[in-house]
């Protein structure tokens, strides 16, 4: 619609200039730029998408600009000028082309073909004197120069002309961003991050003078020059993915900066920890400890799969340690014991958590550095019945196999003690998502909710299927991987249900 | 035999079970049915499945009150709180997803025999 309304003025000003001088090619113009208007109406109520509408948008543009001079030609219309025009026309020539640059999202194709047209144009006009032809058609060739100099200078430095997402990812690859680096700038309070999507907080920063960068799939994070930035705050710009980024961020990709793709649970993250650093400070450092494959912004799997090395099953043991608890787990076939020495390559990192049932931690296999959660239940002084429902639970979530579904790597025995290694859920809980989104005062993206829903519902499905109910699900046992896609957890209530009983 | 769909005794171990989750206080997502004491299937899940979705979509839990017996009442009467209700009503969900949490044969329906079931979420949110 801006651009529809961008357009009247040039078809008012031809309409006008063919109503005073028929038979010049000021209707040939006026049409034009009607038809265009026309055209983009008509694509705007089509109901196509906005990208599909952009695609024809722009191939009609570039297909008008060379009609119209080639038209003009053809016919040997020209544009009668007076003296007292060319200033007009000159100073219009500066306008358009710094728009057409810096403020319009054409690609460089169709921007040449505009530049081209006018530069074309220039033979046809008709001056009342003909003796400063030439220096009017140097004057407005200076007009098109300046303008498109202007807008490029402008383009570099404001972010308001993108370049196309495939380009900027080629200048980035392989470029390992230190996201911890800008987790601990964020932590600190000396770093802010910009999301593109809001074009309020892209002006505000702007503002401040600020060169923006961008942090996302193609993204670039740049750390801009120091005198760039007036306030010493490192500015993160960054988006989702698809989204066209900065083309400023190539002039500085080329200072040998970097690039990481970002799952969007880890860009609310990076967004919350500016309003809140103390409180995201740890899981920012944990998210992009696990975001390891991150570096290099290429499509590396970060998967916490354990090493072949220890994945050998203890055989069955004759002596049970924890009577009725071994058993129970000596039975399920699907669980993975694992030896001492297997268990021995785990390191602590972190304690995550305590409750009831045990502790929580982070740790880390030595061999591959892969992160996974250790949760250690003590069995201690309980009975073999509740011993036997401790079993269950490791049994029923151990035999269950679906993407949504946190999966249990491995069991470790000892007298008075399970534990149990799990896959570690970087981006941490719905819950704990909802509680940042309630205090920064944001709202889930309906795609977000359905895609979470239809997640968790899928292995919902699954699982009753399987005879077992959840018994326990709530924000807090839906965790979030590093993609950001759901995973059911925390079986603790969960049972079999009896297939004999079971009508629903 | 589906009356005895869990068995007395297994029936009061969960009433226990739930009552030490209670003190824990996270007892925003137990069905009225649960509450009740009347045993629990799958479609209990669902119900839990509903309160995340409500909370999802209001950042709010759909049943609140100052104290557990409160709490109990709110969800057997299936009274959903109003401030949730008027966010929901705001927020710029599908139609279709806020009628999955409603009240009336959503997932929130207090009766289970007219509870939306997992085919009606897939249906809303299709699994990719």
């Amino acid at each position: 619609m801006v651009q529809c309304l961008a357009m009247m003025i040039p078809f008012a000003v031809h309409t006008l200039g063919s109503w005073q001088q028929p038979g010049s090619a000021h209707a040939i113009i006026a049409t034009t730029f009607g038809a265009c208007i026309v055209f983009r109406m008509g694509l705007h109520f089509s109901g196509l998408t906005e990208r599909e509408a952009r695609r024809f948008w722009h191939s009609f543009v570039a297909i008008a600009s060379i009609a119209c001079p080639c038209v003009t030609f053809a016919t040997g219309r020209v544009v009668p000028l007076t003296e007292m025009d060319v200033a007009f026309v000159a100073f219009g020539y500066v306008a358009v082309n710094f728009g057409l640059i810096a403020l319009s999202d054409f690609p460089a194709y169709v921007v040449a073909c505009l530049v081209g047209a006018h530069a074309v144009m220039i033979p046809a006009y008709d001056l009342d004197d003909a003796s400063k032809r030439g220096r009017v058609a140097a004057l407005l060739l200076g007009a098109i120069a300046f303008g498109v100099v202007a807008g490029n200078q402008l383009s570099a430095i404001s972010g308001l002309f993108y370049t196309s997402p495939a380009r900027s990812a080629r200048s980035s690859a392989n470029r390992p961003i230190a996201l911890t680096a800008m987790c601990e700038e964020l932590a600190a309070g000396t770093a802010r991050l910009v999301d593109v999507r809001e074009p309020r907080e892209t002006a505000k920063a702007r503002l401040h003078g600020a060169l923006l960068f961008p942090l996302s799939e193609m993204t670039e994070g740049v750390a801009p020059p120091m005198e760039m930035r007036p306030d010493g705050t490192t500015y993160y710009l960054y988006c989702a993915q698809g989204v066209r980024v900065h083309p400023a961020s190539d002039l500085l990709l080329r200072q040998g900066f970097h690039s990481v793709a970002l799952p969007e649970g880890l860009q609310h993250l990076l967004k919350f920890a500016e309003r809140e650093p103390a409180r995201t400070k740890g899981q920012l450092m944990l998210a992009s400890d696990a975001g390891g494959s991150l570096r290099g912004g290429s499509g590396s799997d970060a998967t916490p799969t354990p090493d072949d090395s220890f994945r050998e099953p203890r055989a069955p043991s004759t002596a049970e340690l924890n009577p009725g608890l071994s058993a129970v787990l000596d039975q399920a076939g699907s669980v993975l014991r694992l030896t001492d020495e297997a268990y021995g390559e785990y390191e602590v990192q972190k304690t995550l958590g305590r409750g009831s049932f045990g502790v929580v931690s982070l740790v880390c296999e030595r061999s591959s550095g892969t992160l996974v959660v250790r949760k250690e239940l003590s069995v201690q002084g309980m009975r073999p019945k509740e011993l036997r429902q401790a079993a269950t639970e490791v049994a029923l979530q151990a035999s269950l196999r679906h993407p949504h579904i946190l999966p249990i790597i491995g069991v470790h025995e000892q007298p008075g003690k399970l534990r149990l290694i799990l896959q570690y859920a970087p981006l941490g809980s719905l819950e704990e998502r909802i509680s940042m989104y309630e205090s920064s005062g944001w709202v889930f993206s309906q795609s977000e909710v359905s895609r979470w829903v239809g997640q968790a519902a899928a292995a919902l499905q699954y699982m009753h299927d399987q005879r077992i109910l959840h018994r326990d699900l709530s924000t807090s046992n839906l965790l979030l991987n590093k993609d950001d896609d759901v995973l059911i957890t925390d079986f603790g209530l969960s049972c079999m249900l009896k297939r004999a009983n079971d009508k629903a | 035999m589906s009356q005895s769909r869990l068995g007395d005794s297994k029936d009061s171990e969960l009433l226990r079970t739930m009552l030490a989750k209670t003190m824990c206080g996270t007892p925003n997502y137990m069905s009225p049915e649960l509450v009740e004491g009347k045993g629990y299937d799958r479609r209990s899940d669902l119900w839990s499945l509903g309160v995340v979705i409500f909370e999802l979509l209001t950042l709010r839990c759909p049943f609140s009150a100052p104290s557990i017996g409160g709490l109990v009442a709110v969800i057997v009467a299936g009274k959903i709180d109003a401030c949730g209700l008027q966010r929901l009503e705001k927020s710029d969900a599908s139609a279709e997803l806020k009628r999955l949490v409603s009240d009336d044969g959503g997932l929130l329906d207090p009766t289970p025999a007219k509870r939306a079931t997992l085919d009606d979420v897939l249906m809303c949110c299709p699994y990719k």
